[in-house]
């Protein structure tokens, strides 16, 4: 796989996580892992001048060392002996490029004679300084005054100015980042659970080689560094986007194995067991009577069952008086009716006594008289005298008593009617006074009983406690999906962006191998058979048949193996074209262990020839004058202490 | 009969139903009546209804259907056939009411009033009230009672169908009372308490209550 495929890097990362594309974007931003396949513009370093001022301890005199007009190619900076201030002056150098003073390494004496050091250097066409001022004789770093400002051509912009602390350094280091369009290296420590950044310092120490180290490139080997400057120099793409991938995962994951780790399955079971334990608890308050609002409810019913009471009361007394009108109006019936009855019997009788004609007298027994009754006109009864009564004179009465009767049993049918409804409606009182009463009834007993809610809420409250405890014991409860999901993403993104440059940097790293034994077999390194930079920055070395490592070269191997790796370094990304190695490599002492003048001369001629190989590049040696250098440096480009002299 | 034996005020609707109670009356003593001696007839009177008192208690099962409903159940009781459905009728028709005659309290038991009835019975020679000294020299009003009287109550049946019904329970009464004596049917009487109860010149009360449950209950056995 190549850089060509990084437009569907993130498709490839959401495919991969499972995750949607949306939020893989989201999270990668957060994490600041950005899609980086393309390399910025190289950017090219290059020393312009030098300037140490000061006052010797024994001397009146102040001194003045000024070295201008530097540019790309070889540089010597030459002392016939030892101790005449060219390391010192190479370490003023070393710790204004890091923006460190009074820097690593440097002798105190000749701190304290500074009173000023300057270098201006060039990014790219861009002129910089970095400047000290302080008093000869004051050793106090807070003493010194450090200006970092940009030359343009006709002013001077100060970027930075004030005591050379780390708020100095830190402004030099973006100064640098910035300029030469570098990422910073992250790292995530898992031991001390922390996220590590490594900046301009840690590049600067690739470029100064002085003597040998533990690193095959630059000064540390922590975090991976020297592999990523390895990766930067030559020129790999996706270097950055991979680091920020692989810091964050760890991160993340670091994260996730506390959360989990914290909160043992056990706890949260527990805590689950409990939350069902507070369910079911208030679903038992549900049922419970709420004894305050059930005591409310009694004086409504009692007042209410008092007014029923006396409606259902009204009801009964209504029904006894219609019932009783019931049966005046029925008795009335009654009544009418056996008059009626008895008046047409009677009337009946009378028709069937009246045809009996009796012949004497029902007092004496004697016949009547003939004639007796005949004069009259009227028929008149011949006992009493009173005039008889003549055939259907009861008629009326009779049609009286069958219209009373009929009256009866109109007014009776409506006494019944109203008796019965009176009667429903004295049913229906009272059973609304029994309802009320059962309901009153039935509160009582649940008030007498008592309510377990009070309780139940005292139980609730006690379990929450628990959980709130047991959470806190354990760490906050939070969801661990979202966090699951960031660690998948980043692992994705940390697997696909690998993927695009493993290839490319297999190849690359064997190139650089094999520039690198080539160096070292010129600069005298003995017996090589092979040897092989992996891509975990290891350094596997077959010497006299047997493997060996970087760590266990002999000092003189060590730093012969370290300036051949700078130079292969060099060579390789010319090659590529590629390689963002700022061009300046400044070598102290290489000679000092133990070298040949064989070996010397060889690693001086790759020197010189790498450095005119490589128009745009700056390689400025300090060394104890040897022959080779002098017949390799031009004299315009050495500054040389000759004899006993020192360099200032 | 002697005036202190009468009560104040009579009970007995005096005015108004003269002819209905001769009617009654006349159809209780035709069916309440025997035969007389041989030999002893006169005028066509050949039979002869014995005691003013017995009158008196025929007349109140006739005037008291309730009362009659609940010696009839003692009939049914006794295993006597058909006298159910004679009860079963007499609450149908609702008669303890619309067929009630009140009668008072008086000394010897229910009283009413028979002279009006009797007047007029003799009046048109129906009857022929007649005293007779018992052997303990104690008299007995007796009524004799002939072909006449017969013919004519069958003449204003025919005549008057809503009469029939004097004949008809003249007869139950009979049925219920048998051959005793007044003073045996006033002991038997007696023994309802709401009569023996009742205060003088008092309206004797219905008791048709609790013979209709009495009669209910019985149906309801009869029928299981």
């Amino acid at each position: 796989m190549s850089a060509g495929n990084a437009t569907n890097w993130i498709d490839e990362i959401a495919a991969k996580a499972s995750v949607r594309r949306e939020e893989v974007a989201r999270i990668l931003a957060a994490h600041g892992v950005e899609e980086d396949s393309t390399l910025p513009r190289k950017r090219t370093l290059t020393l312009k001048r030098v300037l140490f001022r000061g006052t010797k301890h024994s001397e009146k005199e102040p001194f003045e060392f000024l070295w201008d007009g530097l540019g790309h190619g070889i540089w010597g900076l030459l002392t016939d002996g030892n101790s005449k201030g060219k390391s010192s002056l190479l370490r003023l150098v070393r710790g204004a490029f890091r923006g460190e003073f009074p820097g690593s390494g440097l002798k105190p004496d000749v701190w304290g004679w500074l009173s000023e050091f300057e270098i201006v250097f060039l990014i790219d066409e861009r002129a910089h300084r970095i400047r000290l001022t302080k008093h000869a004789g004051e050793t106090s770093p807070t003493a010194a005054v450090a200006t970092l400002s940009r030359l343009d051509t006709a002013t001077e912009v100060v970027i930075k100015q004030g005591i050379a602390d780390d708020a100095f350094g830190k402004a030099v280091d973006s100064l640098f980042m910035d300029e030469l369009g570098f990422s910073r290296v992250r790292a995530y420590r898992a031991k001390q659970g922390e996220a590590a950044e490594h900046g301009w310092p840690a590049m600067c120490a690739a470029l100064f080689i002085a003597g040998p180290g533990d690193t095959l490139f630059g000064d540390t080997a922590q975090d991976a560094v020297h592999l990523r400057l390895i990766q930067l120099f030559i020129g790999l793409p996706w270097i950055t986007t991979y680091t920020c991938a692989s810091t964050s995962l760890k991160a993340v994951s670091a994260r996730l194995a506390k959360e989990t780790s914290g909160k043992s399955d056990r706890v949260t079971t527990r805590i689950k067991e409990l939350e069902g334990e507070i369910k079911a608890l208030e679903v038992k308050l549900e049922g419970e009577p709420d004894l305050t609002s059930l005591r409310a409810t009694l004086p409504e019913l009692d007042k209410a069952l008092i007014e029923k009471r006396r409606e259902a009361e009204a009801a009964t007394a209504l029904v006894g008086e219609r019932q009783t009108q019931h049966k005046d109006a029925k008795d009335a019936r009654t009544e009418a009716r056996r008059r009626l009855l008895q008046a047409k019997d009677d009337a009946e009788a009378r028709l069937v006594f009246k045809r009996l004609k009796p012949t004497c007298c029902p007092s004496c027994a004697r016949e009547f008289e003939v004639g007796r009754f005949r004069a009259s006109a009227a028929a008149t009864c011949g006992l009493c005298g009173q005039e008889e009564v003549a055939p259907g004179s009861a008629d009326e009465l009779i049609a009286e008593l069958e219209a009373e009767a009929d009256d009866t049993l109109t007014a009776q049918k409506a006494a019944e009617k109203a008796a019965s409804e009176a009667i429903e409606t004295s049913a229906a009182a009272s059973a609304t006074v029994t309802a009320i009463g059962k309901q009153i009834e039935e509160i009582q007993t649940k008030l007498a009983k008592g309510s377990a809610a009070d309780d139940l809420h005292l139980s609730i409250a006690k379990l929450k406690a628990r959980i709130e405890e047991l959470e806190l014991a354990s760490g906050p409860s939070i969801d661990l999906e979202p966090i699951r999901r960031e660690e998948a993403v980043l692992k994705a993104a940390e697997k696909v962006t690998k993927s695009l440059f493993e290839d490319l940097q297999t190849e690359i790293l064997t190139q650089v191998s094999a520039a690198l034994m080539k160096f070292s077999n010129a600069f005298g390194v003995q017996n090589l058979q092979g040897m092989a930079l992996n891509g975990a920055g290891q350094l596997k070395i077959e010497q006299g048949g047997q493997p060996t490592s970087f760590s266990k070269l002999n000092p003189g191997e060590n730093l012969r193996v370290r300036i051949a790796a700078a130079l292969a370094v060099l060579e390789v990304a010319k090659r590529r074209g590629h390689g963002r190695h700022p061009g300046l490599i400044i070598l102290d002492s290489p000679a000092a262990q133990e070298m040949s003048h064989q070996d010397f001369a060889a690693m001086v001629e790759s020197v010189v020839a790498a450095a005119n190989e490589f128009p745009d590049v700056q390689i400025i040696v300090g060394a104890v004058n040897r022959q080779e250098l002098l017949s390799s440096v031009p004299s315009e480009r050495r500054r040389h202490a000759e004899g006993e002299n020192p360099l200032f | 009969m002697s005036e202190d034996m009468k009560p104040q005020e009579a009970a007995a609707s005096t005015t108004g139903a003269v002819f209905r109670d001769a009617f009654r009356l006349l159809c209780i003593l035709l069916e309440g009546s025997a035969p007389v001696a041989e030999g002893s007839s006169a005028d066509g009177f050949d039979r002869v209804f014995h005691g003013q008192k017995r009158a008196q208690a025929l007349v109140f099962y006739v005037c008291y259907p309730d009362y009659l409903a609940d010696r009839l159940l003692d009939l049914h009781d006794a295993g006597q056939p058909g006298v159910l459905q004679q009860v079963e009728m007499i609450f149908a028709e609702e008669e303890p009411s619309v067929r009630l005659v009140k009668m008072i309290r008086w000394q010897r038991g229910a009283y009413f009033d028979l002279d009006n009835s009797l007047a007029i019975l003799s009046f048109y020679e129906l009857i022929r009230p007649v005293e007779r000294t018992l052997a303990n020299l104690g008299s007995q009003h007796d009524y004799l009672i002939g072909l006449k009287a017969s013919s004519f109550v069958q003449e204003a049946v025919e005549k008057q169908p809503g009469l029939a019904w004097y004949l008809e329970r003249a007869r139950l009464a009979m049925e219920v009372s048998g051959l005793k004596s007044g003073h045996a049917l006033k002991a038997e009487q007696y023994k309802f308490e709401e009569y023996v109860g009742t205060k003088l010149s008092v309206v004797i009360p219905s008791i048709a209550d609790q013979v209709r449950k009495r009669f209910e209950k019985t149906n309801a056995k009869g029928q299981l």
